[in-house]
């Protein structure tokens, strides 16, 4: 493979092959620079998109207006419109709070931490994960915004000046540092994900051909003209954008975990709890991001830029943190078992065997059995079967928040509180609509705005292309 | 692909048409090597001199010598970042860590002087008995806030170092200068360097092997159409309506009520209690029961039942409820201004021993109630099951105040008593005389209605339970004075036993 040539630029490689003693190929075509550029800009400015867009664009537009009624309806309504009850005070609203906001978490760890350890496989695929992470943690936002039932005075929320009740938030909660880091986390993405693209808008911006489009984008790109004295700034913003990320994006799922473990409820009150939020936020994060793009990178014909060995990274990344996440179960039921807590023996065994057992089982198949066919180099690779898993992976990731919020709450304590949480129609749409919400946002991102951070796959392709030169590889030529 | 010619590879459809070559431009410039195009008005100084490169190595030599040859006003400009350009260029490094790290700063000292403030000094609020200030319940707000103020310095701060946004640069004239986002490298020097000279720089970078050489010029200035300034003017001068509107609503006083955009469930479209009406005479919103008209369920017209009387005679209830002025009667000395009428409070009783000392011990001042016609028997039949009810109530609402036995020695009455509170009464002994020779009736009236300091209990035990009391009551009176032959022979044993 490494007898390339430019007659062989339409032939792929197959960078999956481990080669000892050198690095794979990042992208698998022998794209200049333009031919980066060109294949990146095609979803944007072909006239029309793929077929396959406007299908999915409908679906999840129709999706989009359900939420919109279902939203509507419940604040006009009141909350007695979903299935939560005492003592399940907690049930979908939360549920999809924390699967939504933990599936923003994989973007930033691209983005950030795979950033900081220079992985630079990591250019390929930051821009859409980070995307995601955005359209993600927008659903997260919906949940407890829609939860409070008052929408219109969430604002006591915020501790804001002019205040004439005289009366503060309380910081001693958890439920308020929620708000300070998932507002934080969603700026902070938010940032991060609009600086990184400033070029590749700059790059939008010089190729419009309509005047509206140039000025959009030459409006976001900020009169970009790609100066070094630019770059060097610009490079060094985002590295300690990306050291400030990778602390938050740990914080996050810790303070989201907080809102359960400073409880007193059996299966939530344990320590465990931060690092298992986190790993299993990560967990399913890559798993939505494969679902995203194993379908958008054959769409817009991106499988030279996001290659088959990325989906392979991304597939060991499930495999290793579904393990982690499959050991934390196993420790906190063997915790409740050492603790000897007879409460959190009972809400374990209540897990396993009570009223939800199914979806204790649903989470373990999912979350913990499913990605093990990662172990075989054959389905890392194949982008059916790792789309598949993927999915099971969102499944199982829901189910997790639907066993820790809903099982832990029908039964806690004293039996004569015991309830039984069912969701009612308006629940099940609005989960369904934030779906359609998500896939909206990301439809249009891949529409209007560069999929791929070009720049920095011309960059890593250039350091590549020199790390070649320097192993004489040329002699083929 | 070892060699960069690829990254010369024009293979993108886009980019510069032969329309840029400026055939006036031949006059000014001097020996391009490929050519020179001049963009935009060449009678206007030239603003920036731009070379085209067709690799970042090549851009990273030219740039080289650039500085060597002691320019300072000249930039590279590239689709991606160059390493290693930033020494050849003598860029010095960025002072952008320090905004961040002062930032970062920022950020923890807003959030500690926020939560010390509002929840120590304006609003403190005792939780669990958890400190009002402490660092660990702080420190997830003090971390979000930090990394906040931080990461928006960092992006300000790039963006103010880099002079950005600014939209119109000289080199967008160029056409060419289009792909230096896509896949071309370029080298722009200012006119206002002190070493800029128009020929000797031209020459200067042509042999530095640029593949295009051209100029941008100065831009001519073009003011904003009058409607488009009109239109931000009018929308700056609106934009302060809402502002001022909001300061002088809050600095000033109304008496009207609070508009309402959303009705909460304070305000609902109802008449309340105690509220004034147009819809009728009287102006009230309440409507008075109808005259002679009794509510479901609130007839009680079995006077046996429900008020312990024997049945007959009309309005038997205003018989319980007679107060002494209208009787004429004079209320006695201890009957201390009752707060019911329904629950004259001078029952007398040998326990109570104040009062005018009446000559017999029983009974000084007549009492009204005496008079009334109370009944001798229970109203309904008396079965174990009404007598295990009534044990079982008489522990839960009795016993407390007249202990189990009823001798006036429950929890309450002793503690009162060890407490020495002078405003206690002990409860009288269910076993003297008086009680014992009572009619049931009227034992019904003192639980219902009060007797001396024991309030009502009408309105928390049911009349049927009131019953099943009086019933154990009449159990609790008979064990003290039963004989012997009263005992069925074979539990007699099982007394004989419990008898230390």
């Amino acid at each position: 493979m490494a007898a390339i040539s430019p007659t062989m630029l339409d032939v792929d490689i197959d960078n999956t092959i481990e080669t000892p003693g050198r690095r794979s190929d990042l992208v698998t075509r022998n794209s200049s620079f333009a031919e980066i550029t060109d294949s990146v800009c095609y979803a944007a400015e072909s006239p029309h998109p793929p077929a396959a867009w406007y299908i999915a664009f409908a679906i999840s537009t129709s999706l989009t207006m359900m939420l919109g009624l279902m939203v509507t309806y419940l604040l006009f309504t009141g909350i007695g419109v979903w299935g939560n009850n005492s003592p399940v005070f907690w049930a979908w609203d939360i549920v999809n709070f924390v699967f939504w906001v933990g599936i923003g978490h994989a973007g930033t760890l691209i983005s950030a931490i795979l950033f900081l350890f220079r992985q630079n496989w990591r250019t390929s695929i930051n821009r859409a994960a980070e995307a995601m992470t955005i359209f993600a943690v927008v659903c997260a936002g919906m949940f407890p915004t829609i939860h409070v039932g008052r929408i219109w005075v969430i604002y006591y929320l915020i501790p804001y000046g002019p205040n004439q009740h005289a009366i503060w938030p309380q910081f001693r909660s958890p439920l308020l540092w929620d708000v300070f880091a998932v507002s934080t986390y969603a700026t902070v993405s938010l940032l991060f994900w609009y600086m990184g693209m400033i070029p590749d808008l700059a790059t939008f911006r010089d190729r419009a051909t309509n005047k509206w489009k140039h000025m959009a984008y030459g409006f976001f790109s900020l009169g970009w003209t790609g100066s070094a004295r630019h770059w060097h700034r610009y490079e060094r913003a985002y590295l300690l954008l990306a050291a400030l990320a990778t602390p938050l994006v740990l914080s996050v799922h810790t303070v989201v975990s907080f809102d359960f473990a400073t409880s007193q409820v059996p299966g939530w009150h344990t320590t465990i709890f931060p690092p298992y939020f986190v790993a299993g936020a990560i967990f399913g994060g890559f798993g939505m991001v494969v679902t995203l793009l194993v379908p958008a990178r054959a769409l817009f014909g991106l499988e030279h830029l996001i290659t088959l060995r990325h989906m392979e990274n991304m597939n060991k990344v499930i495999l290793a943190t579904g393990t982690i996440v499959g050991y934390a179960y196993a420790m906190e039921f063997f915790i409740a078992w050492y603790g000897g807590n007879p409460y959190e023996q009972f809400a374990f065994l209540n897990r396993m065997f009570g009223p939800y057992a199914w979806a204790y089982w649903t989470m373990i198949a999912c979350n913990v059995l499913s990605p093990q066919v990662f172990w075989f180099k054959k389905c890392r690779t194949s982008p059916l079967i790792m789309w598949i898993v993927s999915i099971f992976v969102n499944i199982g990731m829901w189910f997790e928040r639907f066993v820790i919020v809903v099982i832990s709450l029908s039964r806690d304590y004293l039996p004569s509180s015991w309830g039984h949480y069912t969701p009612t129609w308006v629940d099940i749409c609005t989960l369904i609509g934030s779906f359609g919400l998500f896939t909206t946002l990301f439809l249009l991102f891949c529409r209007f705005l560069p999929i791929v951070a070009m720049a920095e796959v011309k960059g890593v392709v250039h350091q590549q292309n020199h790390l070649k030169a320097h192993h004489g590889e040329e002699h083929s030529h | 692909m070892a060699d960069h010619t690829t990254a010369n590879d024009t293979s993108s459809n886009h980019g510069h048409g032969p329309s840029v070559n400026d055939p006036h431009a031949s006059g000014e410039a001097v020996a391009p090597a490929r050519g020179v195009a001049v963009a935009a008005d060449p009678k206007q100084p030239v603003a920036f001199v731009l070379a085209e490169f067709g690799t970042p190595d090549a851009l990273l030599k030219a740039a080289k010598q650039v500085y060597e040859q002691g320019y300072t006003k000249f930039d590279a400009h590239s689709p991606f970042p160059i390493h290693g350009i930033d020494d050849v260029m003598g860029i010095r490094f960025t002072r952008l860590p320090w905004f961040t790290l002062v930032a970062g700063g920022l950020g923890i000292a807003t959030a500690t002087a926020l939560i010390y403030f509002t929840n120590k000094e304006w609003y403190p609020f005792l939780i669990s008995g958890k400190p009002l200030f402490s660092i660990p319940s702080a420190a997830p707000v003090m971390f979000e806030l930090m990394v906040l103020f931080a990461a928006i310095t960092t992006l300000v701060g790039m963006l103010l170092l880099n002079r950005l946004p600014f939209f119109s640069s000289p080199l967008f004239q160029s056409e060419r200068f289009q792909r230096v986002t896509n896949d071309k490298f370029f080298l722009s020097i200012d006119a206002r360097d002190p070493k800029y000279k128009s020929e000797k720089t031209l020459n200067f970078l042509t042999g530095l092997g640029a593949d295009f050489i051209e100029t941008c010029h100065k831009e001519v200035a073009t003011p904003l159409p009058w409607a488009f300034r009109t239109a931000i003017f009018l929308g700056l001068l609106m934009a302060f309506i809402p502002v001022s509107m909001v300061a002088w609503k809050r600095s000033t006083y109304s008496r009207n009520p609070r508009i309402r955009v959303i009705f909460d469930m304070v305000s609902q479209p109802k008449k309340k209690t105690q509220t004034t009406s147009t819809l009728w005479a009287d102006g009230r919103a309440m409507r008075p029961w109808v005259v002679g008209s009794i509510a479901k369920g609130e007839l009680k017209a079995d006077d046996a039942f429900y008020r312990g009387l024997k049945p007959g005679g009309a309005n038997q209830i205003a018989l319980t409820t007679v107060s002494f002025p209208q009787d004429g009667t004079p209320a006695p000395a201890d009957a201390q201004k009752p707060a019911d009428p329904a629950a004259p409070a001078n029952q007398t009783s040998p326990a109570d021993g104040s009062g005018p000392k009446p000559p017999t011990p029983v009974a000084a001042p007549p009492d009204p109630l005496d008079k009334l016609p109370w009944i001798e028997d229970f109203p309904l039949p008396v079965t174990s099951e009404l007598m295990a009810r009534g044990q079982e109530r008489y522990n839960i609402y009795c016993a407390t105040c007249h202990g189990l036995g009823g001798v006036g020695n429950g929890l309450i009455t002793i503690r009162a008593m060890e407490l020495g509170e002078g405003t206690w009464v002990q409860p009288v002994t269910f076993h003297s005389e008086n009680l014992r020779q009572q009619p049931i009736g009227r034992l019904f009236h003192s639980i219902s209605n009060g007797v001396r300091k024991m309030p009502g209990y009408g309105d928390q035990i049911p009349e049927r339970d009131r019953w099943a009391i009086l019933l154990y009551f009449r159990a609790l009176q008979k064990s003290k004075y039963a004989p012997l032959s009263d005992v069925p022979p074979e539990k007699v044993n099982q007394l004989m036993d419990a008898v230390p």
